[in-house]
């Protein structure tokens, strides 16, 4: 039988959200410039 | 040491583990649990897997003999146009991105989605953006009726359903790009301690990979709709030859995104798949880091190899040649999969249940996808196929024996976890067979079609073809009637099914089989303390198969 595992302290659920938000908002920042960059090669590279 | 995860036993110091009661809109349609987004999703899919359906049969009944005499053809194109619509962004995408929701959290030891609320965003985008899509049949001048492709101009020359269409797409790319956001920093962040990358399940394992991918290319395509959709209404040139446009660079655009989007719908397959051999063999997965390898290297090739699509557009023979052999280059690690999946059958100790069967044809259906797929790609060869049925047969080989085989088999193998309850094996595989029958009765004969010629999205025919086109419209009949009969065995299962174990299949690993069938609502609210005997896969040399 396995130990009870101990719940996470609040100072490590608070830096896995901080973790979780700089991740998302990564990726998020990658798939807008990638939008925006082949639009400006529609518009650029004529 | 089944259902000995702390959440399977009752806890007096915190709720979270107890669903509090909800009602019916606020559990449903504001719900942040990734088990019942999941449960949405895999609805949604499969509403949209039936309307994606029904539009095959309007396509398949004027194909069953030769002459025009179901629908006029303006409607056919509309058909062949919504249906690849219907099925690849409303059916398969969803499908996998609803098992993702279920099972990642499960399978990496998370209590849910890293980001709960955008999950919940995420799914509901859909149902309007395909409400956008499907409103469009009833507009005076049809749904857009240009192929799922939309090359330009063909595609611009419907009305206001251009409009609504590329609307309807951005939609579903947001939608696809926050889900695969999700998937990221669930797996990047979320994982309970001692879950190291090379330990977590395939399955987990090829769905990181593949939102790598949309977050990608789905940008792409939207960059490219949007063009298309300046093009139509605010006078750009893009894509217009006329103003200065090229069209030819709509299609480079096009399948820069659209080649990895084949490989967004086959990848979680390959990891549902390496699920569900291993269960019923009872052997650990044969190269499980080389699968991974393999899912990685199937994902990088998949942006440099666009123009095998286009190889009858007209490109220099160096470009030809590079792409032809770039292609060539994807059966390696695709090879390595197929070896795997068979030397882990190998000497194993097989059962058939139903999951297993699927998977199994899925690697021999899927497979036969493939080697057509390498007949595609030796450019003297795809001029005479390119259009013609074979691609028709190639891809639906490849997309319905592939990655639907293999939602359908996660589904039977998942289901005890997800329900608590066991379906019925026998009707299980009666679908199983029927659908066997009838799937290849439907796309085997588009091979000999192809071969001899036959365009495809042309809804008359020479005579010559007849015979084939009957067998193959029968075949669709016969498959319209499967899903329908999945339910029936799936509510079913729910009503009179007998009670799922925790690990539902004696040889299952994988932290979901440590949970109570069903899971708690919230389940791993506490990160759970891993065992390598829980691990589907990691150091084998500790796993205990009791």
């Amino acid at each position: 039988m396995r130990q009870p595992p101990a719940p996470l302290t609040s100072e490590q659920a608070a830096a896995r959200r901080r973790s979780v938000r700089r991740t998302a908002w990564l990726f998020a920042a990658v798939a807008v410039a990638i939008y925006v960059a082949f639009l400006l090669s529609g518009v650029l590279g004529r | 040491m089944v259902a000995t995860h702390p959440d399977a036993v009752p806890h007096d110091d915190h709720h979270d583990d107890h669903a509090h009661p909800q009602g019916f809109v606020e559990r449903w349609f504001f719900s942040t649990n990734h088990k019942d987004i999941g449960t949405l999703y895999l609805i949604f899919s499969f509403v949209m897997f039936i309307i994606g359906a029904a539009f095959s049969v309007v396509i398949r009944a004027e194909l069953a003999v030769p002459g025009l005499q179901a629908v006029d053809p303006e409607f056919f194109n509309q058909m062949t146009t919504l249906h690849a619509l219907v099925m690849i962004f409303g059916g398969i995408m969803p499908a996998f991105v609803g098992l993702g929701n279920w099972m990642i959290p499960l399978q990496v030891g998370a209590p849910d989605m890293a980001l709960p609320r955008m999950n919940n965003w995420s799914f509901w985008i859909l149902p309007f953006a395909f409400t956008l899509l499907l409103m469009t049949l009833f507009f005076p001048g049809g749904a857009p009726a240009g192929g799922w492709t939309m090359y330009p101009p063909l595609s611009l020359q419907g009305g206001a359903s251009v409009a609504f269409m590329v609307f309807a797409i951005h939609m579903m790319g947001i939608s696809s790009i926050m889900g695969a956001i999700n998937i990221i920093a669930t797996v990047l962040n979320m994982r309970a301690p001692g879950m190291d990358l090379l330990k977590m399940p395939i399955f987990t394992w090829s769905w990181l990979i593949t939102a790598f991918l949309l977050i990608a290319v789905m940008p792409v395509l939207a960059g490219a709709v949007t063009m298309l959709l300046t093009d139509k209404f605010f006078m750009t040139s893009f894509f217009n030859a006329a103003g200065g446009g090229d069209p030819v660079m709509y299609q480079h655009i096009f399948w820069f995104f659209g080649h990895p989007e084949v490989y967004i719908m086959i990848l979680p397959a390959f990891g549902i798949v390496s699920e569900i051999l291993p269960t019923f063999s009872r052997k650990p997965l044969f190269g499980y880091q080389a699968m991974v390898y393999a899912i990685a290297s199937i994902a990088f090739l998949s942006f440099i190899v666009w123009a095998h699509h286009m190889f009858t557009v007209g490109m220099p023979l160096g470009g030809e040649i590079y792409f032809m052999f770039a292609t060539m280059l994807i059966a390696v690690p695709t090879g390595v999969k197929v070896f795997n999946w068979v030397s882990t059958m190998w000497r194993g100790s097989l059962s058939f249940e139903t999951p297993m069967l699927w998977a199994i044809s899925f690697v021999i259906l899927f497979t036969i996808g493939g080697f057509s797929g390498l007949m595609l790609a030796i450019v003297p060869a795809d001029f005479q196929y390119h259009d013609t049925y074979f691609v028709v047969a190639h891809f639906h080989y490849v997309l319905v024996t592939g990655a639907l085989f293999a939602i359908i088999a996660a589904t039977y193998y998942w289901w005890p976890k997800w329900t608590g309850r066991m379906y019925n094996e026998t009707m299980g595989k009666i679908h199983f067979w029927w659908t066997m029958v009838f799937v290849n009765l439907l796309f085997f004969p588009q091979h000999f079609l192809g071969l001899a010629g036959m365009p495809r999205r042309i809804p008359d025919y020479n005579v010559v073809f007849a015979d084939w086109n009957m067998i193959s419209s029968i075949g669709a009949f016969g498959m319209f009637v499967t899903p329908f009969f999945m339910a029936f065995v799936l509510w079913r299962s729910l009503k009179v099914g007998a009670p799922a174990a925790a690990r539902a299949w004696e040889g299952a690993r994988g932290l979901e089989w440590t949970l109570p069938s069903p899971p708690p609502h919230h389940s791993f609210t506490r990160p759970p303390v891993i065992r390598d005997g829980d691990l589907a896969h990691g150091d084998f040399a500790h796993m205990d198969y009791e």
